[in-house]
């Protein structure tokens, strides 16, 4: 059976508080992005998948089994949102002790757990006491904890958060990759122009349900009825505006001091752009979309 | 960046038993108090008193000479058993004795207050709970290392000193005079040892913090000791009072097992009773506390 993480009908309340309503999701292998604002429900939804919260309602499902089952708890690997371990020990240690407690013999954890933090680029301060470490080499003891034992499924709680930009460039890479050998990935971020580049496919939350699912396209398609901002620059800009209000597609341009921006609305809209940029008098330098990110498909999806 | 350089292998390692698996919670919660240098200093002030011991039946057999101490231990050893070595006493004395009292309760409310507490406390419980161990066998692991590192003080001192006294002594005499109740105490004093960490330990899952874990332990034995003492004076002759806390409780448990009489010989079945009920009712709290789901944060 292919690795797989499941969510069917899944509702949590916490109390009075309803952290998730009815979530359904049918993850597969590659990288999934989950998006949504604080208290959204995200962590709620990865610590069902973890095994570490019990649903109020609904199941779910690691690899075909509950996550509480031994069989699933050693195909999934989780990366908690904390970067506080054991400070007093060496990151080695740490990651050596966690493969132990995952069912490895001790010399087998060792090696397991030195070749695991040389790949995370880890290997010269491998030794040294967690307690010294920076926020990011923090980050790369808590991934490698949660990749060591080579899991199926692996829950990503904001790797990203707090990263300087060579670490989020690093672990994206990381995240990207296990994508690509048919890990089973969930990352969840509030870094989303980073998360764009890591993920394939996304799930979009929203006060605890999911408001869309797919790839960006997918995303986009699903707010047909919302016109799409597209960004033409040219030396000429009233000339192009010109040119660009003959295209009925069009619905409102605004110039401003960076281009023209225009909304448009149904189709064949970007063959005529294309077609004027192809005319002589070079009108149009670029045609930008600006919509069609992460940020701005979820800023609709929520607004 | 690669990973997985030699392909994704998936679960090809074989699963190791569950006690191999949490033998590193044991060992790492025996080795956590060595990790600081204040936790060395601490370990060793709190074995003072069993060095004591160690240095007083080293007097005893002659080995050390220090001034006029041999002369003054003999004098001492007449008037004190505790101070005789060859006295089931001298041995009992870690459970008695105002220092050894204190060194047993802060050891507690460092090490075992804080094994499972500081966990929640950093959420460390979550990496555990998704990780192929058990709460039951967390706890356990836990109490035990926890039981390994108080016994070193309480159990391990002792029969070193025992070793000691019959290897250094100059003929058999002090074996014969020893081997009848030592292997009696120090199976009262790990039986001692274990019941108390094992309280401690279920303060620290019960407790949001390390600290709340420690001061509960705290209140628990002083308060208790400190609440029993003046029931007892108001109600003379009804000994249950002196029992209800654990520390004295226990002690009792350990000189019934021993075959000792103390001096306030009362019935060793008040202090089962009140143990069994601190046991029991923070049992139910434990296992509420601990359990994988809800049992974080």
């Amino acid at each position: 059976m292919s690795a797989s993480l499941e969510f069917r009908q899944v509702s949590k309340w916490y109390r009075q508080v309803s952290a998730l309503i009815e979530v359904s999701a049918a993850i597969g292998p590659g990288v999934t992005g989950l998006v949504g604002q604080n208290g959204a429900g995200k962590t709620t939804l990865l610590k069902l998948a973890a095994g570490l919260l019990r649903p109020s309602l609904g199941e779910v499902r690691v690899c075909g089994e509950s996550p509480r089952a031994p069989a699933a708890r050693r195909r999934l690997g989780f990366c908690p949102d904390i970067d506080r371990f054991y400070e007093g020990l060496s990151g080695r240690t740490f990651v050596t002790w966690m493969l132990r407690l995952q069912g490895y013999s001790r010399a087998s954890a060792g090696r397991t757990a030195s070749a695991m933090l040389q790949q995370l680029g880890l290997a010269h301060a491998m030794d040294r006491k967690i307690a010294g470490y920076s926020l990011g080499m923090r980050q790369r003891v808590n991934l490698a904890q949660a990749l060591a034992h080579e899991p199926e499924v692996v829950v990503l709680d904001e790797p990203l958060t707090g990263l300087d930009p060579v670490a989020r460039h690093d672990i994206g890479e990381l995240v990207r990759e296990l994508g690509r050998r048919g890990v089973v990935v969930v990352v969840s971020s509030h870094v989303l122009h980073e998360l764009e580049h890591v993920a394939d496919h996304f799930v979009l939350m929203h006060q605890g349900r999911v408001t869309a699912e797919g790839n960006l396209r997918q995303l986009r398609e699903q707010l047909a009825d919302r016109p799409r901002e597209v960004m033409v620059r040219g030396p000429d800009a009233r000339g192009l505006a010109s040119r660009l209000s003959q295209i009925e597609q069009v619905e409102r341009i605004e110039i401003g001091a960076t281009g023209i921006t225009i909304a448009v609305r149904g189709a064949g809209v970007f063959e005529q752009l294309t077609a004027i940029g192809a005319e002589p008098g070079d009108l149009v330098h670029e045609i930008r979309v600006l919509d069609d990110s992460l940020e701005a498909v979820f800023g609709y999806l929520v607004s | 960046m690669a990973i997985y350089g030699t392909g994704y292998r998936g679960l090809d390692y074989r699963q190791n038993s569950m006690a191999a698996r949490l033998l590193p919670i044991v060992w790492g919660e025996y080795r956590a108090l060595f990790r600081r240098r204040m936790g060395v200093v601490l370990f060793f002030v709190c074995l003072g008193p069993a060095l004591f011991n160690l240095a007083t039946v080293l007097l005893q057999m002659g080995v050390l000479q220090i001034g006029g101490a041999t002369e003054r231990l003999q004098q001492l050893r007449s008037i004190n058993p505790r101070m005789d070595g060859t006295r089931i006493e001298f041995f009992l004395s870690l459970l008695s004795e105002p220092p050894s009292f204190l060194a047993f309760l802060v050891l507690t409310a460092v090490v075992s207050c804080r094994s499972i507490a500081k966990d929640r406390e950093t959420r460390a419980l979550e990496i555990y709970w998704t990780r192929c161990v058990e709460p039951r066998g967390y706890f356990l692991a836990k109490a035990l290392g926890c039981f390994l590192l108080l016994g070193t003080v309480t159990v391990a001192a002792p029969l070193v000193t025992w070793v000691l006294g019959c290897l250094l002594a100059p003929d058999w005499t002090y074996l014969q005079a020893t081997l009848g109740f030592v292997p009696r105490v120090l199976a009262a004093l790990a039986i001692f040892t274990a019941i108390l960490t094992g309280i401690a330990v279920m303060f620290s899952a019960v407790a949001g913090t390390a600290n709340l874990a420690s001061i509960l332990w705290f209140s628990l034995i002083v308060g208790a000791a400190a609440v029993g003492r003046v029931l007892a004076r108001v109600f003379p002759g009804e000994w249950w009072f002196k029992v209800i806390n654990p520390w004295d409780a226990g002690k009792r448990v350990a000189e019934w097992i021993c075959g000792y009489t103390p001096v306030e010989n009362y019935p060793v079945v008040d202090a089962w009773i009140a143990l069994g009920v601190v046991i029991g009712g923070l049992g139910i709290l434990v296992v509420r506390r601990t359990r994988r789901f809800e049992g974080i944060g």
